[in-house]
């Protein structure tokens, strides 16, 4: 890891930050973030039913794709 | 399961979050940073009764998810593994969060979380983001865990 960096280091750093602050706020809309936590719970009720049965619950692949 | 009011506030507060890291601070494309923090926060509704420090561990699983899915990629995983030794890094900190977790149990509760997040690789700006205070108190809290933890470590080997 570089201590005292450089001014690109800087700028990248700066950029990332800015970056971070947009995608909070792009994945907190209400509607994006509603939607996720509904399939969120909708997927841990399914594999917990999957256990209550006996199975095995896999936890990728069987998941919904998140994009959106 | 969840107590699903807590839990909801928490998801609100911190999927995003845990999804803009991803992409923002680790070169995550956003379709692996979008599932992983999902993956992380359906393994934390399963555990959300006994997990301490949900923060530090959605953050923590969802990387390990995001690399799992990354190097099953084409494009693989993001530079950063290649370009700047960031796997010796982790492994140093996993190594390190086994080696301190005792010790750090044992810290205040505000240098334990800080401790945590940090031994999940956050930076001091990711971690006061996560927390809600400053990158200067953090490195405050974390300088005061780190003396507190050597003379923990040390009390305990000797």
């Amino acid at each position: 890891m570089t201590v005292g960096g450089t001014n690109e280091a800087c700028d990248a750093r700066e950029s990332a930050e800015a970056a971070y602050a947009r995608l909070v706020a792009h994945y907190s809309a209400p509607e994006r973030v509603g939607s996720a936590l509904e399939r969120v719970k909708a997927e841990a009720r399914r594999r917990a039913a999957v256990r209550a049965r006996g199975g095995v619950p896999h936890n990728r692949g069987s998941a919904p794709r998140w994009s959106g | 399961m969840a107590d699903d009011d807590a839990y909801e506030v928490f998801f609100e507060e911190q999927y995003p979050r845990v999804a803009a890291m991803l992409i923002a601070y680790r070169g995550f494309a956003p379709e692996i940073a979008e599932e992983a923090a999902a993956e992380a926060m359906i393994r934390l509704y399963e555990r959300w009764h006994t997990v301490r420090s949900p923060r530090a561990w959605v953050r923590t699983v969802a990387f390990r998810v995001a690399v799992g899915l990354a190097v099953n990629r084409p494009d693989g995983l993001p530079e950063w593994e290649v370009a700047d030794g960031r796997p010796a890094e982790e492994l140093e900190a996993a190594l390190l969060a086994l080696a301190a977790g005792t010790a750090a149990a044992k810290l205040p509760p505000r240098q334990r979380e800080v401790m945590e997040l940090a031994l999940a690789d956050l930076s001091p700006a990711e971690i006061a983001e996560t927390l809600g205070s400053t990158p200067e108190q953090v490195r405050g809290n974390l300088a005061h865990a780190r003396r507190a933890m050597r003379t923990l470590m040390g009390s305990e080997e000797g």
